[in-house]
């Protein structure tokens, strides 16, 4: 989170601890919550090596949008510090793009996402910073 | 494709993939729109859906856009025959849900798709879901792109 500058907003747990005032068994829980929460880093840190092996190209780190502002006041906040924040290298956003269309909500769970994408992947605060961050847009062909 | 200045350019490099390329024309329409009048630059086709066909018309009107390949093992109906993967389809011929798979999986009656793209691409023996991969693939090639990226995740 902090390498693509997306801000972490302190939770009840980080600030208070009431962990330490809990049972061992709600302590285990935690412990075994926070862990999991590292299950899809260390899939993606998997997948990729697994792919270089077979010879694929791939992007140096990945970010879905989706996955870390679903409770974000301002999505496009998130985004524009993403972009401020990307490190050297090859960097994947993943995006969610979608119009919004009758009877689409029943197709798609990511209904409010994707309408949310959209209008952020043409918004011209986005372009604009990618033009100020000095960021070169690629695509796969490019690696 | 826009760009920054020289002295940054070759450090920090983006690709903005938009996924589930095909999934419905809705999001086909809204990916082509991201790609010409915002940051998108990449996409993956799901080919075996129903909305590919209009997908691969939309994406030849964008040469600029890149087009890999959505592996998608979970939903829809498959592009290999349902008889060749018995175990990852139900009974109307479509993918079963992954909720479904991994069922199956802790059953011992199934390989979990998922599993066999994730932990084995290199699997010596072709697997079940390698044979639909590489269908997935052969339909890409059909359409006259070649697959400049892949989503491993579905």
């Amino acid at each position: 989170m902090r390498t693509f500058g997306i801000r972490c907003a302190r939770t009840q747990l980080e600030w208070h601890r009431p962990v330490r005032r809990a049972s061992l068994q709600e302590r285990l829980r935690c412990r075994a919550h926070n862990l999991s929460m590292l299950l899809p880093v260390a899939q993606q840190y998997a997948s990729r090596f697994l792919l270089r092996r077979a010879g694929l190209r791939t992007a140096d780190r990945k970010v879905t949008l989706g996955m870390i502002y679903p409770h974000a006041h301002d999505p496009k906040d998130q985004l524009l510090a993403c972009l401020a924040n990307l490190p050297p290298g090859v960097n994947e956003l993943v995006l969610h793009p979608g119009y919004e269309v009758p009877g689409w909500k029943s197709a798609s769970a990511f209904a409010r996402v994707r309408v949310v994408e959209t209008k952020l992947a043409m918004d011209a605060d986005v372009i604009a910073a990618v033009e100020t961050n000095a960021i070169s847009l690629i695509s796969y062909r490019e690696l | 494709m826009r760009s920054g200045p020289p002295s940054r350019q070759a450090r920090v490099r983006l690709i903005v993939n938009a996924d589930d390329f095909g999934m419905a024309p809705a999001i086909t329409d809204a990916i082509i729109d991201c790609h010409r009048r915002g940051i998108v630059t990449s996409t993956s086709l799901m080919a075996n859906l129903p909305a590919a066909e209009h997908a691969a018309r939309r994406a030849q009107e964008v040469p600029g856009l890149g087009v890999g390949i959505h592996l998608n093992l979970t939903q829809g109906p498959p592009l290999s025959p349902p008889e060749r993967i018995p175990m990852l389809v139900g009974t109307d011929g479509e993918f079963l849900p992954e909720s479904e798979q991994l069922r199956r999986l802790r059953s011992g009656s199934s390989v979990a798709s998922r599993c066999a793209v994730n932990c084995q691409p290199r699997s010596a023996a072709p697997s079940r879901s390698a044979s639909a991969r590489r269908t997935a693939t052969a339909t890409m090639a059909s359409t006259g792109w070649p697959a400049s990226g892949g989503s491993w995740w579905k």
